[in-house]
């Protein structure tokens, strides 16, 4: 079988100022025709770049300098631009990680899929017409009548993905590649983009570039793989192989970094300093007392609307939930997006006010409490982001972001006693002292997440809402900061709402979790049951739509 | 004995105000940072050359006081006169007073007067009392020494300039040079020198110029045009600071409450600039300066002299533009804020039970400061037009006041003499077209540092 595309000894530099910074060294593949292509990394390791190269779709900054990137045997960085230009959206495609962000808002999803036909295939306007018809059918958007006629934000995300994906196949390319196409997207979503692109796949006979930083995703979808690492490929090999035996170092920490149900009660190889040692096992204490009741909690959103702004209807976005939290337990909330479970953190620690229930904590009911009565529970419940780029003030340091706490609720009394709890609190999390005097702005995104954990723990909480504290990291660092927040637990018995909708966090974290599915919870039990046995009908979907290694 | 005018003190507060915002700045490093990449574009560190001048002079024209008359016997007295520091340096400038018009330059009169002479009457053009009177054969001689006094002058500021520049680098080799930081840029020190270098030259020339004639000519009652221009420009830039210091606190404070609580609080607040908004500008102010008016005919015995009537109008403009130009930087700030409060750093706070004004104060106002700055650096150019425009019609400052639009609006009925006298119009003109562009070359190069969409 002759290969479609052959990447040899491909060199990107990008100018940064007067220095040259390298983000892809020496890459060498090849993708046979029909052959499906995963190439694997975490952030930054050059595998968006290497895909933008075969695009000639590089920013400016970027310069190839070196290899080639042949395509049927032509090399594309000789084509003059305009030849170049005519490969785009016809010979190959390229779906992107954004599905908001790669549609125009402005035009109808009719017009965004005939322009590529119009222009490649030089069809007459009735002709696209009815070829974006079948291909909205082909990516199995229901209604396609009515949908061609609508814009992009009357569509779902996972809608949206399938436009996309429309319309890159709309001059049937021999190759597309797909940057991280389902990253954006909820798991049951996921599944259901990822079959469409197998089934497309096989119908249309194309080859496939898939970039993806999700070892279970890249395994589903690829026949080869290859694995990067500040920007050169550490390993390539066929899928079989590659999962089944591993060979690089590198690649073997990404295995071991990835949380999982079996590796319950061991620490996930993070990449980190330290001792190795087991943690203990995630078991409770039989007599653990409840710390947090709720009851029939409801936290409504109003519509308002005219100019009187009046209250037309409300959004039941979490609808009579009641669960309870036990002390030094780690309970998840899990569910796709929109169902509730942000807003049901939210509502508990009444950073959202509360429409009806109860939420007994040490005998008061939080969702009835006066904002003075709330305070004296402030220091007792916090919670860590999701985003570690917005959960810190850009204009302070890090000294202040942690002590701003511990003044309001006046948890250490002077400032050099202030001092050293920062700095203890920064040992803690695994920072150094000095990072005390630094802005936010200088540090990683594990780094930030590591902060935040401070600031919250620095008013010595019983309860940590983590509020999908992982999901904007790598595997790597995602590892470090679950094992950090295992160690504390064990350190300071604190109770853990995790909410997440990544199973497999779960799965090794948890020691007894709830489902939600539109505001309600659908299950809840203890976590190992659940996994393996679900009782409800949802609860079964969003596990089987969870790729698996 | 020293005038402190209500002008100059609210002068003096913003002077303290910009000391202590470069405390500040160069104590945060992200400020300190961003004002360094002004200082590295060439337009930014040219404009703030060229603008601390004008700042100079405006400074230097607000220092007041009366002067000490010469009288004899031991009783001290001081004229009800009230000048400046900068009337008393400029010397010659203020005392040597025509009858009436002359063009640039010139050794006699504009027009012709009728003179008595053992022939009869003749018109003729009177020479003038200051201008060129020093020449015995004007018509000879003028060319050749306004040539060796420009020359002189230039060599004159070219000198200072040496010597400025030689102790300068002599302290900086005493102090040692400072290593620069890799990542940042050189600020473009021959661009500032070459700009030193050209406005010491020019006030080099005009010194020398300025005493023996009116290098802008003068105006009807005989006062130099050159002089008022100078003057005209603490009104300038009085109008440009004064009128932001006072609309800031409204439209920050407002601006940032109303994003920050949202609800009633917002709908109230949106609803008064709505209707603000809405009367138009210049009947607003018409009707403050009117009514002042008639305050001041009222209570005239109050205010002393014209000067503090004078000035007392000038504050009162500023409040009124002030008042009417606040609406737009707080609809952004609202907008902002709206924007910023959605940030989880913002709902830690919260989950804290910090208080709002303290959320306000901490997370929110430092995270819109560089708007701020950017709209209070545009609006400095906009609002200096402004006054023109409002002087033009007669609602502006004072008549009896310094100003550009008084220059302007009287160059009104001087542009339609025959022959046209001129300068007066270009003078201003050219002093407030050099404020405006140096000012929105600054304020380009700030919103390049500032803005954080604006990243290269």
């Amino acid at each position: 079988m002759s290969n479609l595309l052959e990447v040899r000894n491909l060199r990107v530099a990008f100018d940064i100022g007067p220095d040259r910074e390298v983000a892809v060294e020496d890459v060498s593949f090849s993708i046979p025709k029909q052959g499906t292509f995963a190439l694997l990394g975490e952030s930054g390791s050059g595998k968006s770049v290497t895909a933008l190269s075969v695009m000639r779709l590089l920013p400016e900054a970027a310069r190839i300098e070196s290899g080639e990137i042949r395509l049927n045997g032509r090399d594309l960085l000789e084509l003059p631009e305009v030849q170049m230009r005519g490969m785009r959206g016809s010979t190959i495609g390229m779906i992107f990680q954004e599905p908001m962000m790669s549609l125009n808002p402005v035009m109808t999803v009719g017009q965004q899929i005939c322009e590529p036909l119009r222009r490649h295939r030089g069809l007459s306007r009735k002709a696209s017409r009815a070829r974006a018809l079948e291909l909205l059918d082909a990516v199995r958007v229901p209604e396609p009548r009515r949908r061609i006629d609508e814009y992009p934000h009357q569509l779902s995300g996972g809608m949206k993905q399938r436009v996309m994906i429309a319309g890159a196949l709309a001059a049937e390319p021999e190759l597309l590649i797909a940057d991280e196409p389902t990253t954006a997207l909820d798991v049951t979503i996921q599944a259901q983009v990822l079959e469409l692109l197998r089934d497309l796949q096989r119908d249309l006979g194309m080859a496939m570039l898939f970039i993806t930083h999700d070892l279970a995703v890249a395994k589903s979808m690829a026949d080869a793989v290859a694995i990067m690492q500040h920007g050169r490929i550490v390993e390539a090999e066929s899928a079989k192989e590659f999962f089944g035996n591993p060979r690089h170092e590198y690649s073997r920490n990404l295995f071991a970094a990835l949380p999982d149900i079996s590796k319950r009660g061991l620490r996930l190889h993070g990449n980190e300093p330290g001792p190795d040692e087991p943690a203990s096992e995630p078991v409770l204490a039989a007599e653990s007392k409840p710390l947090l009741e709720v009851e029939d909690l409801q936290v409504h959103f109003p519509i308002r609307r005219g100019v009187f702004r009046r209250t037309v209807g409300h959004v039941r976005a979490v609808d009579g939930l009641s669960f309870t939290l036990h002390e030094g337990e780690t309970f998840a909330l899990v569910g796709e997006s929109g169902c509730g479970k942000t807003t049901t953190g939210k509502g508990l620690i009444r950073l959202l006010p509360v429409t009806h229930g109860k939420i007994r904590y040490r005998g008061h009911d939080l969702g009835r409490c006066s904002a003075h009565e709330m305070a004296s529970f402030r220091s007792e419940l916090q919670i860590v982001f999701q985003d570690p780029f917005s959960s810190l003030n850009p204009r302070m340091v890090i000294g202040d972001i942690i002590a701003e706490g511990m003044q309001v609720l006046g948890v250490s009394q002077g400032a050099a006693e202030r001092r050293e709890r920062i700095e203890e609190l920064l040992a803690k999390v695994g920072l150094r002292p000095e990072h005390q005097g630094r802005y936010p702005h200088e540090f990683s995104g594990g780094q930030r997440q590591r902060i935040a954990i401070a600031r919250a723990l620095a008013v010595n909480p019983k309860l940590i809402v983590c509020d999908e504290p992982t999901s904007a990291l790598d595997v790597t660092i995602q590892a470090q900061i679950l094992n950090l927040l295992q160690d504390l637990q064990d350190r300071h018995g604190l109770t853990y709402l995790f909410i997440t909708h990544n199973i497999a966090v779960v799965s090794w974290m948890a020691h007894r979790m709830a489902v939600m599915h539109e505001g309600r919870i659908v299950e809840q039990g203890d976590t190992i049951e659940i996994l393996q046995n679900p009782q409800h009908e949802y609860t079964r979907m969003l596990l089987s739509a969870v790729p698996r290694l | 004995m020293w005038v402190v005018l209500l002008t100059d003190f609210f002068l003096y507060l913003l002077l303290a105000g910009v000391a202590l915002y470069v405390g500040f700045v160069l104590r945060t490093p992200h400020l300190r940072h961003a004002w360094r990449s002004v200082m590295t574009r060439r337009g930014g560190a040219v404009s703030v050359v060229v603008l601390g001048f004008f700042a100079a002079i405006a400074v230097l024209d607000s220092v007041h006081f009366h002067p000490r008359l010469e009288q004899p016997g031991t009783q001290v007295a001081y004229s009800n006169e009230i000048l400046s520091v900068f009337d008393v340096l400029v010397g010659p400038l203020r005392t040597q007073v025509e009858r009436t018009y002359s063009a640039p330059f010139a050794y006699h009169a504009h027009s012709k007067e009728t003179r008595e002479t053992p022939e009869g009457r003749v018109r003729v053009y009177p020479r003038l009392e200051f201008g060129g009177a020093h020449l015995a054969n004007p018509e000879q001689d003028r060319s050749r020494d306004i040539a060796l006094r420009v020359l002189r002058g230039m060599l004159l500021g070219a000198g200072v300039w040496g010597i400025l520049a030689l102790g300068l680098w002599q302290l900086r080799r005493w102090r040692g040079r400072t290593p620069r930081a890799p990542e940042e840029a050189a600020i473009p020190w021959r661009s500032v020198a070459v700009t030193m270098l050209l406005i010491l030259m020019l006030i080099g020339v005009v010194t020398q110029l300025a005493g023996a004639y009116h290098v802008f000519g003068t105006d009807k009652v005989g006062e130099d045009v050159l002089y008022q221009t100078l003057k005209s420009i603490r009104t300038g830039v009085l109008i440009g600071t004064l009128t932001t210091l006072i609309m800031l606190p409204f439209a920050i404070a407002l601006g940032i409450t109303a994003g920050y609580y949202r609800g009633w609080v917002d709908d109230l607040i949106q609803y008064i600039y709505i209707t603000l908004n809405s009367i138009p500008g210049v009947l607003l102010i018409a009707a403050a300066i009117l009514s002042l008016h008639v305050y001041l005919s009222a209570h005239a015995e109050a205010y002393a002299s014209l000067a503090e009537r004078a000035d007392l109008r000038l504050l009162f403009l500023c409040m009124i533009l002030g008042l009417t130009s606040w609406t737009g930087l707080c609809r952004l700030l609202r907008g902002e804020s709206l924007k910023l409060r959605e940030h989880e750093y913002i709902q830690a706070a919260v989950a804290f039970g910090v208080s709002g004004p303290r959320i306000l104060l901490r997370h929110i106002l430092p995270n819109v400061m560089h708007i701020v700055l950017i709209t209070v650096v545009l609006d400095f150019s906009g609002l200096v037009l402004a006054e023109a425009v409002l002087s033009y019609v007669d609602i502006g400052v004072d008549p009896s006041m310094n100003s550009w639009g008084n220059m302007i609006n009287s160059a009104r009925l001087e542009m339609s003499r025959e022959p046209p006298v001129w300068w007066s119009l270009m003078a201003s003109f050219v002093f407030m077209f050099a404020l405006v562009l140096f000012a929105n070359l600054l304020s380009d190069a700030v919103r390049d540092a500032f803005d954080p969409r604006v990243k290269r």
